[in-house]
């Protein structure tokens, strides 16, 4: 097999390759994200094993140098240059050539073998480290973005918990993890504005855990956590607060200004459209029940603080 | 693009956006986004400004000098000249040092 197509987010990624893509090709998180063939919404990426000619010549303009990456652009074309620095980092450098709108991408690397590429089990279809950078300018064009947050599925409601580092997103993961509630990614959830609302999208570029999930759910929520010794959910309304810190927990994404503008009018809707709470929350659990609550319409228990 | 090698403000002189930036209003608070060759900048922090470094941004357009936009502010906030003064100052000495604003 040759290609195989994935649906995240409403978009639907061929990938197509030079060699035989098998099972053990891309990690088994992707079984729940395939799909038989194009959608409504389709991008395409073709892998090659091969540096293309002249690749030197074709590099104009380097915009972006650091640790990873370079990062080339032209009036046709991105192109990504991507080698391993971390002990984590997968082992091979890759050139990625994409169109402007991203929705055509060549990936092209001659350091991964025919053998090695059927048992790689690659962690994202873009064969780099993560596809953040794809799917930033595929949701920035479809009235979305990545949220660092991680997201649940709270009886059909999404949630999305967001906050620094340190401020309990793990911890209270596990606790709904262990309640029965559905994660839908940690760490990076992707987030759309549709014709009603807002959508929450599982996705496979987690974080260090490895929760993804195919799932889509309304996004009813957000709970920006802060450990306390009590439970509490402050619905916040100082519109102000909740652009900052949705501005804060966005994953600053790698675009033109255009797109930038685009993203930005993007979390001011979010921030006017979906409620927002701090959440304030001890390790007894009990926040998990106040969480479903909310949805059950007991919204005495989420009252603006005094 | 002028780079002002000192911060130092001098209100006889004009001060405008520099055009490394993209800066959208949301919410009555200014998102600023610092750029580099025409796309975002993931290495830089983004600010926001509050309603009154708001209300100085708009304002600097390159045309008038800070004496001027003092003016200009003080007129707009009802509060005399020499106490707005530093409070624009540092907004500017601030916005200078990050590169979000040059000399005109």
């Amino acid at each position: 097999m040759n290609s195989k197509f994935y649906r995240v987010a409403g978009i639907t990624i061929e990938v197509r390759s030079d060699y035989s893509i098998t099972e053990n090709t891309f990690h088994p998180k992707f079984k729940q994200f395939a799909v038989d063939g194009p959608g409504d919404d389709n991008v395409m990426i073709n892998h090659h094993f091969y540096l293309p000619d002249s690749i030197e010549e074709r590099c104009e303009h380097e915009i972006y140098n650091k640790s990873q990456w370079q990062v080339f652009k032209t009036d046709k074309a991105w192109k990504f240059k991507y080698h391993p620095v971390l002990p984590e980092d997968p082992p091979h450098s890759v050139m990625g050539i994409f169109n402007l709108s991203y929705t055509a991408l060549d990936i092209y690397t001659d350091e991964i073998s025919e053998e090695a590429y059927k048992n790689s089990r690659f962690n994202g279809v873009t064969l780099f480290n993560t596809d953040q950078i794809l799917f930033a300018k595929l949701l920035c064009d479809r009235n979305g973005l990545i949220i660092h947050s991680n997201g649940f599925d709270v009886n059909g409601n999404g949630i999305l918990l967001a906050g620094d580092s340190g401020a309990g997103k793990s911890t209270l993961s596990r606790m709904l993890k262990k309640r029965g509630f559905d994660i839908l990614c940690d760490d990076r959830m992707f987030v759309r504005k549709l014709q009603s609302g807002f959508g929450l999208y599982g996705n496979w570029c987690h974080g260090t855990v490895p929760d993804t999930s195919s799932i889509s759910v309304p996004l009813k929520a957000i709970f920006f956590l802060e450990q306390s010794k009590t439970n509490r959910a402050i619905l916040m309304d100082d519109k102000k607060q909740i652009a900052r810190k949705l501005v804060q927990s966005m994953v600053k994404p790698f675009l033109t200004p255009e797109d930038w503008e685009k993203t930005l009018t993007v979390i001011e809707h979010l921030g006017r459209t979906v409620r927002c709470y701090i959440l304030k929350f001890d390790l007894s659990g009990e926040i998990c029940d106040m969480i479903e609550k909310l949805f059950q319409g007991n919204k005495n228990l989420f009252k603006e603080d005094n | 693009m002028n780079h002002t090698m000192s911060m130092k403000i001098d209100t006889k002189r004009c001060y405008c956006v520099s055009g490394n930036v993209i800066a959208k209003e949301i919410e009555g608070e200014l998102v600023i986004v610092p750029m580099i060759a025409d796309v975002g900048n993931l290495d830089a922090e983004m600010y926001s400004l509050n309603s009154t470094g708001l209300a100085v941004w708009k304002q600097l357009d390159g045309k008038n000098d800070l004496e001027h936009v003092i003016t200009a502010l003080s007129e707009e906030f009802a509060t005399p000249y020499d106490q707005i003064k530093d409070d624009v100052v540092e907004v500017l000495e601030q916005l200078l040092k990050k590169e979000l604003i040059v000399e005109a």
